[in-house]
């Protein structure tokens, strides 16, 4: 399964690594996550699935226990999706707006609580470790493009309502995070138009329908989309980032409006930190 | 959250003021209603004075909402300046408003919004909005000055985020509350009410450094604060990492106190009691049945008590609370002098001296964002222990283990709450204040009797007894007449900066402290001593028999006898004659790795088949106790989390690795504190068993033992 390509994104990624290491504090004391005391120097090989030099801060900020349980998505049946079971979201729907997508984690309970801390209860200390985490799953993405990298990054816009309240939105940082390992730009393309209504009260079309004029695209990014597209003389490839996939409508959405504004101009991978 | 600063003008002289809701600060100094929401406030009924709202001049409202905290910021850096700047000759020749725009423009270049400064006429022009003859037409609405008085019962001696305070007035008053609640807020702040400021900003005055910023409800600064982007305010602001966990306090957060007024009956009642003397007392005494040592320390508790709401009702009544040293200013909130601390608009002590230049380089030391070093690199800020002025307030009980400590508040609880004040039950341990509830409902069956932890469905409410866990402290200010704190050395209030800010604010300002403990902190027992902390012993258990002083017995670690897998035959002695003379063991180890296997060890050698191991981490825990308790299990191998609280009636003792780094004098003595507690069986055993005798071993048998000569002393052996 190890082919040319990790290693050489690896590589790449370490590179980058090493240069913000510097800026890193050093490796606190307590885990992120649990506060348990970490206990220094230990071996701690195999508990990341990539070996850790690849993931230094995730390996630097959580106990063994934490790092134990994160349940990476390893197994990939659906090639749309990247989930480790057949899906019938994915089969049902004949086109999509956006590539495929690929995510970290499976959505646990234990994941669900270490996205709540950061989330909602705003530990935004946990951010650029999240963001690390995502990190395979780009390399998972890069190896499916055949080795061809992205123009850029840019994520799921959260409602004005919501970031009064909350302050960030957790996709923008850890896109930003994201962003800053794989050496790109965040571009910020999207607009959440509303709050999104109780979905649950709604058909399966009614959902995707509406769902698709949830997000906008500003004349800008469309205009700087289209130039980049003329100026490369190729679709602009564009990484979508999000905390969590579950149908798949909210990726579905970003990717029709980013499609829309930029006249078919991109290609839209998409990269979320669970699956569930 | 987002506010707005004004300019005001009156009494001769120019003040700067943050608001959240500008239209209720307009009508309530210039609109017709002034007058009326005045009469609506009852505590300011028959306090009337002509200043309230129509002696103002004129005002000049920065009409650009700024994020909350920065408002604060502004205005009281402006209010700083102008101070300064009144010992000189003349305030210059600038417009006050156009120093406010240049004070807002450089907090907000600091932030990196602007890239100049917009001091200019223009911007002065677009941005300024004078109130005055044509705000004549203002006027709260009916509904804000409905939901104000009731969030003025709500709010009386809390300490809320903005979006808690919200919830709960909303949640009292219906969802029409959404929109009206912020007005409802400022209107009170108008009237002395309560204050609002920002969650997380510049220290107020006292021993904290003057600049730097700190969370107000859980007191953290430094390296405990984080700057992040926020959308909320635009800006990068800090937020507060420890007390995440009960909401997010951050810069542009709002953080409402609501202001306690003790009935004066609290005060004043007691001056006819104190002339009743020591009579009122005992017979109160007896009434609790308490021992005569438990008697003789509740009297003299007693005694402070009244003392000190005795000089804070003086204090209240010549109006000359000045906790900080500051004077007292000219301000709307006047008549509410007692709290002088709280309603005058913050103004931070060294401030005068951070702004007597205001050169941008000051300013921007002030502001600088904190470096993201973790924090678990550096250590704590330094502790917030009280310093020897501040002992003046605090009592302690010192009460040995199995005294009956609780016994022994009740007379103090009694006397606070026949004048109509509040109390405060705070114990680090949740266990304790669930345990506690309802000896207090029989023993006080008129209070109301309020019981919060987390997760306690209580948590709104306000009653004349209040029990709570330290944790739950952060959400009061200044609430109560009297504060009782137990056990302040547990884990894990001692060593909690933290939870000692949360104590030390809870209370009215000058009222009175009691504290129990069986093992005070070294400090402590030291200001003890030395007289500057006021304080009682109590060196009997209730059944006046003394305290069993542990024998010193020479073994090897435990981790000599797991590896070799056999317990030494003088520690089998002891627990074989344990269990036939019929006692519950309880056996201490340090680790919790050990318990398992000490339990395994001794399960092999001893006669009896109940052993059993317990930790922290065991989940069987509260089970396990249990069946001990049922003296289904004999022996319990365990850690220090049972060195408090489990009190079995027929109990020996036995600490192995009592030489161990995590066993203190303090642990020790607790530990020992769990034998000999019932008057059936007060003879229980206790015994280190050690390599070595170290100084925590002797300093914890002198400790015993000094306590059993005191009150062999003091006649109070049977
Ligand atoms: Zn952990
Ligand atoms: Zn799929
Ligand atoms: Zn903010
Ligand atoms: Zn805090």
């Amino acid at each position: 399964m190890n082919s040319g390509w990790i290693q050489l994104a690896s590589r790449l990624a370490r590179g980058l690594l090493h240069k913000s290491m510097e800026l890193l504090a050093p490796a606190p004391a307590e885990c992120l996550v649990c506060s348990k005391p970490k206990r220094a120097g230990r071996n701690r090989d195999g508990l990341l699935p990539y070996g850790y030099p690849e993931l230094p801060l995730l390996a630097a900020s959580l106990c063994s226990s934490c790092l134990k349980a994160i349940p990476w998505m390893r197994r990939i049946v659906c090639p749309v999706c990247g989930r480790g079971v057949h899906c019938d979201d994915c089969s049902r729907r004949s086109e999509r707006a956006f590539m495929i997508n690929r995510s970290a984690v499976a959505y646990n309970p234990a994941m669900r609580e270490w996205l709540a801390l950061y989330k909602y209860r705003g530990q935004e200390r946990l951010a650029p470790m999240l963001g690390e985490m995502l990190l395979p799953a780009c390399w998972l993405l890069m190896r499916q493009m055949g080795g061809k990298g992205w123009d850029f990054v840019t994520y799921v816009p959260i409602s004005e309502e919501r970031a009064m309240e909350r302050g960030f939105n957790q996709a923008e940082e850890i896109a930003g995070h994201i962003a800053g390992k794989l050496g790109l730009k965040v571009v910020r393309t999207l607009k959440r138009t509303r709050h999104a209504g109780k979905m649950s009260f709604k058909t399966r079309r009614e959902r995707i329908s509406e769902a698709k004029t949830l997000f906008k695209m500003d004349e800008q990014s469309s205009r700087y989309i289209r130039q980049m597209a003329m100026e490369r003389g190729r679709e602009i490839r564009i990484l979508l980032v999000d905390d969590i996939y579950t149908t798949g409508s909210t990726a579905e959405a970003c990717a029709y409006a980013i499609q829309e504004g930029s006249g078919g101009a991109a290609a839209i991978y998409v990269a979320t930190w669970a699956r569930s | 959250m987002k506010g707005n600063v004004y300019l005001l003008l009156r009494q001769g002289g120019w003040e700067a003021r943050a608001t959240i809701a500008p239209e209720v600060d307009e009508a309530y100094w210039f609109g017709r209603t002034a007058a009326k929401q005045e009469e609506d406030c009852p505590s300011r009924q028959g306090r009337r004075e002509e200043s309230c709202g129509g002696d103002a001049v004129e005002a000049w409202l920065y009409k650009e909402e700024l994020p909350w905290g920065q408002a604060c910021l502004a205005a009281d850096l402006w209010n700083s300046q102008q101070r300064g700047a009144a010992g000189r000759a003349g305030p210059g020749r600038q417009h006050p408003f156009q120093r406010l725009a240049r004070l807002v423009a450089e907090l907000q270049e600091l932030d990196g919004r602007r890239q100049s400064p917009g001091i200019a006429r223009e911007a002065r022009q677009q941005l300024a909005c004078r109130w005055g003859e044509r705000s004549r037409g203002a006027a709260v609405s009916e509904e804000t000055a409905g939901l104000a008085q009731l969030a003025a019962g709500l709010l009386q001696g809390r300490a809320l985020l903005g979006c808690e305070a919200r919830d709960l007035l909303v949640g009292a008053a219906g969802p029409g509350a959404g929109s009206s609640w912020s007005g409802a807020l400022q209107l009170l702040s108008l009237l002395g009410q309560a204050r609002l400021a920002g969650a997380v900003a510049a220290g107020d005055g006292g021993r904290r450094a003057a600049g730097e910023l700190r969370c107000r409800r859980c007191g953290s600064g430094g390296v405990c604060l984080r700057r992040t982007r926020c959308y909320a305010c635009g800006r990068m602001c800090a937020y507060c990492e420890a007390c995440l966990m009960m909401g997010r306090s951050r810069e542009c957060e709002l953080f409402v106190t609501g202001v306690y007024t003790p009935s004066d009956a609290v005060g004043k009642l007691f001056c006819d009691q104190a002339r009743m003397g020591r009579s009122h007392n005992i017979s109160t005494g007896k009434a609790w049945g308490l021992s005569p040592a438990q008697e003789a320390a509740a009297a003299q508790a007693l005694h402070f008590i009244e003392l000190k709401l005795q000089q804070r009702s003086v204090m209240d009544a010549s109006g000359v609370v000045s906790t900080n040293g500051e004077q007292p200013q000219p301000c709307p909130d006047r008549d509410f002098s007692h709290d002088q601390q709280q309603t005058v608009p913050v103004r931070h002590l060294g401030q005068d001296q951070l702004l007597k230049t205001s050169t941008r380089s000051s300013l921007k030391q002030h502001l600088q964002p904190h470096s993201l070093i973790s924090r678990f690199t550096q250590k704590l800020f330094s502790s917030l222990l009280p310093n020897r002025e501040e002992w003046a307030h605090y009592f302690l009980l010192w009460a040995v283990t199995g005294a009956g400590k609780t016994e022994m508040i009740f007379p103090l609880v009694e006397t606070v709450l026949a004048r109509g004040g509040r109390v405060l039950i705070a114990s680090p341990r949740r266990d304790v204040v669930i345990e506690l509830d309802p000896r207090l409902r029989k023993a006080f069956p008129e209070a109301s009797v309020v019981t919060l932890y987390g997760g306690s469905e209580q948590r709104w409410e306000r009653g004349s007894i209040t029990l709570s866990t330290t944790h739950q402290l952060f959400r009061f200010h200044q609430a109560f007449d009297l504060v009782v704190i137990d056990e302040l050395d547990a884990f894990p209030y001692h060593g909690d900066p933290m939870l000692h800010y949360a104590a030390g604010k809870c209370g009215l300002p000058g009222g009175p402290t009691v504290l129990l403990s069986a093992t005070p902190p070294r400090e402590m027992q030291a200001a003890a001593k030395s007289g500057r902390l006021a304080h009682a012993r109590v060196p009997v258990r209730f059944h006046r028999h003394p305290l069993p002083v542990p024998r010193l017995v020479a073994s090897p670690p435990v981790a000599v006898m797991l590896a070799g897998r056999k317990a030494p035959p003088v520690l089998l002695k002891a627990l074989r004659e344990s269990i036939q003379r019929g006692a519950q063991c309880f056996v201490f180890v340090q680790r919790i790795s050990q318990t398992e296997g000490m339990a395994a060890l001794l399960a092999k050698a001893l006669p009896c088949r109940h052993v059993a191991a317990t930790s922290s981490q065991d989940p069987e825990r509260a089970e396990k106790v249990k069946r001990f308790r049922a003296c289904d299990i004999r022996v319990l191998v365990t850690t220090t989390i049972l060195e408090r609280g489990v009190t079995i009636p027929r109990s020996d003792v036995y600490i192995l690795d009592a030489d161990g780094r995590l066993f203190d004098e303090a642990s020790l003595v607790q530990m020992a504190g769990r034998a000999g507690r019932s008057a059936d069986d007060p003879f229980g055993r206790v015994a280190f068993f050690a390599k070595e005798r170290n100084e925590s071993q002797l300093r914890a048998v002198r400790h015993i033992a000094g306590m059993n000569k005191a009150a062999r002393r003091q006649g109070y052996l049977r």
